[in-house]
């Protein structure tokens, strides 16, 4: 097996101490960072989101590839240079307010971040103009909320008003999810984006970053 | 499971409370527990095993819920109670998903008064039409005029509580606190946290001695172990550290042990309602209450189809039918539920209205005496004879014999009535139902107070 195959097996199985090792190994054989990035915890990331997708792998063991993949990458950061670290899209994200459940929030975080997302959680009970205001300052290109109870759900359509307001609706794309969120829901308040669960959030993110581009 | 497993699950769960502790975020509760010796630390409540144990002896094995109608009062703790679907957002009709209104409640409510197997009233729909500050008080209305049944409701939030206990008050005056009557089913949110809002609801509730249940619903692998005992151990110690605090706010308040505990799909996230690990769970859970001596919540008819098919019917059915065989007290989404906790389907409510009077048939004890054993008429009629002329068939002809719309007849017969399906069957029966409809007797004043306590 190469170098790399090795490392995206090894990334894919969340094997760290052996990942951190062939890291180490392809830097000594002098393949660039930006090289080890690309072919070696990149392309093993693309292969467990199409595991992902297909079903063959599960979501403790996707979280497991996504933390030894950045154990990887925290070697290589030093070494890359400022255009090498290509971030898919920057998303500011919370639960809306009232609402105070973060299980599915938090797994759309590490899938967004480990799918080469920059992910900026702002926690649970986000208020309307909050979600606006660090969409705003951070320049977000997405911006994700959540909610599990259908009285906090018309939360989400007030924070696409804030944003509106604010001026920020042409340039943020709304996704957004939890258990009594359809896409009816979604279109209805004019969101940009709806996943029923984390690993379909991942693909809309993609799917509208892609558009945008 | 075996005794010896039951203790280990309870030790298991006590020394979690003693050890980890549990997060209650509001001051009040916590000065509370700190009043009576805990370990308050931040909001981290630590719970000596000798004050938990004292907490579940000083809670009731039984207590009765009064209703608007004395006929219907209800016994917890004594025979199965079964309550409808609580709280779903949606209506599945066909296959379309849509929100709830309050037409679709003021429906349920007639049937719900008219079933012989619902014994009791549940905000079965949210009535997403009403603005969220008229909702509760609607939906009481709604639920108690059009049935006299008792009444359990989510009592988790400010205007909920203050909805419930301003219509009590209205239906049976200032001091209607000094019975049970309203049955309030709360949730931790697992892993060991109470809102403060549930922390408030459940002092509240306690001090006016109304009985309440707090149900956890770990979700295996994600607010909880991965493993069933894991997952047993926490629930117990979520749904006996509500107990301890209504034990601390009235000591003797009726509580009921609920649990809601399933696994989660590793593939999406999602709860899964439908499995064979969530049936075993809810017996475990009747058990491990039982062994506390305390009246229990577990199960209900819930399914992860999104039709009223096969799927539904078997999931329901095993869930059912575990809990009842077990013994439960009381069982919230006994019918209608479906989509896992998201929608309520009419189909499937009157087929799981059957489904219930079926396993209360099936739970039956089997008479067995001089009567039943029918040893004479045996005798009389002898080897290659006939019963149906008999006397005593005659007298027992009708033991057996229950109303039902489930198809009972031949292939021809029943092509002929239609050719229906079980869907289309209670499709049919769930209009006739409404249409049949009587109204219970009220006041008419009492509705004027309601109608005006909604409208205020």
């Amino acid at each position: 097996m190469s170098l790399f195959e090795d490392l995206k097996l090894n990334v894919e199985q969340g094997k760290k101490e052996a990942v951190l090792a062939l890291v180490a190994q392809a830097l000594d054989q002098g393949h660039s960072a930006q090289q080890i990035l690309q072919q070696g915890l990149i392309a093993a990331m693309d292969i467990v989101g199409a595991k992902m997708e297909q079903e063959e792998m599960f979501i403790p063991e996707v979280l497991r590839a996504a933390k030894t993949m950045e154990a990887g990458l925290e070697i290589l950061k030093p070494l890359l240079g400022v255009g090498d670290m290509q971030v898919s899209g920057k998303v500011v994200m919370g639960t809306v307010k009232g609402d105070l459940h973060d299980i599915g929030k938090n797994l759309v975080a590490m899938l967004l971040s480990s799918a080469g997302f920059e992910v900026i959680d702002l926690g649970i009970n986000v208020a309307p103009a909050v979600f606006a205001q660090k969409a705003e300052a951070t320049g977000a290109d997405f911006l994700g909320m959540s909610a599990l109870l259908t009285t906090t759900m018309p939360m989400m359509a007030a924070t696409i008003e804030e944003l509106e307001k604010a001026g920020l609706r042409g340039r943020v794309r709304v996704l957004i999810g939890g258990a009594p969120v359809t896409q009816a829901y979604a279109d209805q308040i004019g969101a940009d984006g709806y996943a029923s669960d984390a690993g379909a959030a991942i693909k809309v993110a993609k799917e509208l970053g892609a558009v945008k581009a | 499971m075996r005794f010896r497993e039951i203790k280990k699950i309870h030790e298991a769960g006590l020394r979690i409370l003693e050890r980890t502790g549990v997060v209650f975020q509001d001051g009040e509760t916590l000065s509370l527990f700190a009043q009576h010796g805990h370990q308050v630390d931040g909001q981290r409540v630590r719970m000596p095993a000798d004050k938990v144990q004292a907490a579940i002896e000083s809670a009731p094995a039984s207590f009765v819920l009064h209703a608007r109608e004395p006929r219907q009062n209800l016994e917890f703790g004594a025979r199965l109670v079964v309550a409808a679907t609580g709280g779903a957002a949606f209506v599945l009709e066909g296959t379309t998903l849509r929100v709830g209104q309050l037409t679709d409640l003021v429906a349920l409510a007639k049937v719900m008064h008219q079933s012989a197997q619902v014994d009791m009233l549940g905000f079965s729909v949210e009535p997403q039409d009403i603005p969220l500050e008229k909702r509760s008080r609607w939906a009481l209305h709604t639920l108690l005029t059009l049935s006299d049944k008792p009444l359990t409701f989510p009592g988790f939030s400010p205007d909920l509580l203050e909805a419930a206990t301003g219509t009590a008050e209205i239906l049976w005056g200032a001091s209607w606190h000094e019975k049970p009557r309203l049955l309030s089913v709360l949730n931790s949110t697992s892993p060991l946290v109470f809102e403060a809002e549930t922390c408030r609801s459940l002092v509240i509730l306690a001090r006016l001695g109304q009985p309440v249940c707090v149900t956890p619903c770990v979700m295996g692998g994600a607010t909880g172990p991965a493993t069933m005992a894991g997952i047993l151990a926490l629930q117990h110690a979520e749904t006996i550290a509500g107990l301890v605090l209504t034990q601390l706010a009235n000591a003797g308040n009726p509580y009921i042990y609920g649990g809601t505990s399933s696994i989660t799909s590793m593939l999406t996230g999602d709860l899964l309602v439908g499995v064979p690990q969530y049936w075993a769970m809810m017996a475990a859970t009747v058990e491990i209450a039982h062994y506390l001596k305390l009246p229990c919540r577990a199960g209900g008819g819930l399914t992860d189809s999104h039709l009223p098919d096969m799927q539904a019917g078997i999931e329901t059915a095993m869930g059912l039918a575990t809990v009842a065989r077990s013994g439960v007290d009381f069982v919230l989404h006994g019918t209608g539920i479906m989509s896992s906790f998201n929608a309520v389907s009419l189909e499937k409510f009157i087929i799981d209205d059957e489904l219930v009077g079926m396993i209360r048939a099936r739970n039956l004890p089997i008479v067995v005496d001089r009567e039943t054993l029918a040893a004479d008429v045996v005798d009389t009629v002898g080897p290659g004879g006939n019963f149906l002329l008999e006397a005593h068939t005659a007298a027992h002809c009708r033991d057996y014999e229950r109303p039902t719309f489930f198809n009972r007849r031949r292939h021809d017969v029943w092509l002929s009535r239609g050719g229906w399906d079980l869907a289309t069957a209670a499709r049919e029966r769930f209009r006739q139902l409404v249409e049949a409809y009587q109204a219970p007797e009220i006041d008419a004043l009492i509705v004027r107070q309601l109608t005006n306590f909604c409208l205020q």
